[in-house]
């Protein structure tokens, strides 16, 4: 296999002094960030503060101005094992291919050119499938599918892949609270299996309660670790600036969510 | 009674073909319709049809330059054609990575050009409508032989290297951002795709021509879109239809006395209003939240 071997020694994730400009505006300033392997974190942080940027540069899909991203020690291009799970609205769900068809798509660059999937790749597909508790559904068009079985479908994807290393983008944006409590179920599945998971999230009370660690992100990291050091009307201000009042009248009774995110997608 | 309404059925089928002209018109157009449905179905996927009429009138040029050149030889103007249709499309490809000017209007500006540049090429020769009329909607009765050997050639090389790719090309027309994650080779995959296309409109041209180039390529596909959710049997449902509308355009031409190129456009647009029609009473619903 041409693609780089993961070092045992490494983080799952070691970002440092990374820029990154969209065009000629800066989207995100010498952030420092490391993730272990097993280990959830939610970024948090208004609409384009760079969270999508901060996922695409570590999936290796936008490059940095500066500074350094290793992903096992590897730099991002030289892995097949970085799953990156679109926006929901970033999908064109028309297009015609079935929850296994896109499920098969975590195998493709296992297989490599000119492949056709073994009985092996078959059989990592239709346990990925189970795993995400689709069996019933997998060959429905994906159109078909509610938004839950569609993010479960990614997560599929992400499983066929072998991911080590998981990025999610907004993946709760638009469900109801039984498909997102189905997701962050199956979140518990990577951590089983070692593999990292960063998530793009809006809901602050969720980030706090169901992740280990959160990073408050608005260009620059504001703050890094648990909630309740991250989550402070100090950091939250730097954040959020002029929408903080509204934010910190949610949290009292910590029932938050940053309303803000109601524009459709970031880019 | 009924025997001589099936004779007289069978012979109206039948007649057009004991002129060898109207066979190789027939096999040129079910080739044109099958290929062109096969790589059109990638084409609607990803939403290139402006880029592939684009491309078909930015071979106008070249096609003129063989003309200008003294190549009366059908077998030569198709191999000028492909020049420039590849070339167009490896353009094409480069404008498309520009950030100065959106894509479309960047292609607008540069094949209404070359399209504008082949025109006043071939208004300078003697024989210049009819010519022109020849590039323009093709002439499928003219078709030789060796022309359609070429064809074949050109359509089988599309069809090897689409199945070769098929799974990559799917991933990247799905979702761009994953097959960049997954390493595939995007930008090589994203000329092959641009390059099939023009190697298709070239083997189109001697049938219906640069200015319908794209109607075979976009609308049988777009017709087997409404018809069926799965990307296989989309793309078999494109290429049936396309060869399908080849001959009952070539039908049409025969007995009406139709330019062929326009009939056989004509009846794959009529396919795909009747499926429009089908569609919308039984709408496939394409997206639901929860």
């Amino acid at each position: 296999m041409r693609f780089a071997a993961h070092d045992g020694a490494s983080a799952a994730l070691a970002m440092r002094g990374v820029s990154v400009f969209l065009g000629d505006t800066p989207a995100l300033e010498s952030v420092t960030l490391a993730v272990d392997g097993g280990e959830q974190v939610a970024i948090v942080g208004p609409n384009g503060a760079g969270k999508s940027t901060l996922l695409r540069t570590i999936a290796g899909v936008l490059h940095p101005s500066s500074g350094s991203v290793l992903v096992y020690g590897h730099r991002p291009p030289g892995h097949i094992c970085i799953a990156y799970l679109p926006q929901r609205s970033a999908v064109d769900w028309s297009f015609p291919v079935t929850a296994r068809d896109v499920v098969m798509m975590g195998r493709v660059a296992r297989l490599g050119l000119l492949r056709r999937p073994t009985r092996h790749d078959r059989d990592v597909v239709a346990e990925s499938i189970e795993t995400v508790g689709l069996t019933d559904l997998a060959d429905r068009r994906i159109g078909e599918l509610s938004g839950g079985q569609q993010q479960r479908m990614f997560i599929g994807r992400a499983l066929a892949q072998e991911a080590g290393l998981m990025l999610m983008d907004e993946p709760m944006t638009g469900l109801d609270s039984t498909s997102q409590s189905a997701i962050l179920d199956l979140l518990t599945e990577f951590r089983r299996r070692g593999v990292a998971t960063l998530v793009a999230n809006h809901d602050l009370t969720m980030s706090s309660e169901r992740f280990d660690r959160i990073v408050l992100l608005n260009r620059r990291v504001i703050a890094d670790g648990l909630s309740g050091d991250v989550l402070t009307e100090v950091n939250l201000l730097a954040a959020y600036g002029g929408h903080v009042h509204r934010i910190r009248d949610a949290l009292e009774p910590l029932a938050v969510s940053d309303s803000c995110c109601d524009h459709g997608p970031e880019i | 009674m009924l025997d001589l309404v099936t004779e007289g059925f069978a012979r109206a089928v039948l007649e057009p073909f004991s002129y060898p002209f109207m066979v190789r018109g027939l096999l040129a157009a079910v080739t044109v319709g099958a290929v062109c449905g096969m790589v059109g179905t990638f084409v609607v996927l990803r939403g290139m049809a402006f880029l592939g009429d684009a491309l078909a009138h930015a071979i106008l040029p070249g096609v003129a330059t063989a003309y200008l050149c003294g190549a009366t030889q059908r077998g030569t103007l198709f191999w000028w054609a492909l020049l420039t249709a590849v070339g167009a499309s490896l353009g094409v490809g480069a404008i498309s990575r520009s950030e100065r000017i959106r894509e479309d209007t960047a292609i607008g500006i540069v094949f209404a050009g070359m399209f504008a540049l082949g025109i006043a090429l071939i208004s300078t020769m003697k024989s210049y409508t009819v010519d022109l009329a020849h590039v323009l909607f093709g002439n499928v009765l003219q078709v030789s032989w060796a022309h359609l050997r070429t064809m074949w050639t050109c359509s089988g090389v599309v069809v090897l290297l689409m199945v070769s790719f098929y799974k990559e090309m799917v991933v990247l027309s799905f979702d761009p951002v994953f097959a960049s994650t997954l390493r595939l080779p995007s930008r090589f995959l994203h000329y092959l795709m641009l390059v099939l296309i023009a190697v298709v409109i070239v083997v189109s041209l001697q049938t219906v021509g640069v200015a319908l180039a794209v109607a075979m390529l976009v609308t049988p596909a777009a017709t087997a879109s409404l018809l069926t959710g799965r990307l296989r049997r989309m793309m078999a449902l494109a290429a049936g239809l396309g060869a399908a509308s080849g001959v009952a355009g070539l039908y049409l031409s025969y007995y009406l006395s139709m330019a062929p190129g326009a009939a056989m456009v004509l009846v794959a647009t009529a396919c795909f209003l009747v499926a429009f029609a089908i569609s919308r009473r039984r709408r496939i619903p394409t997206t639901r939240s929860g």
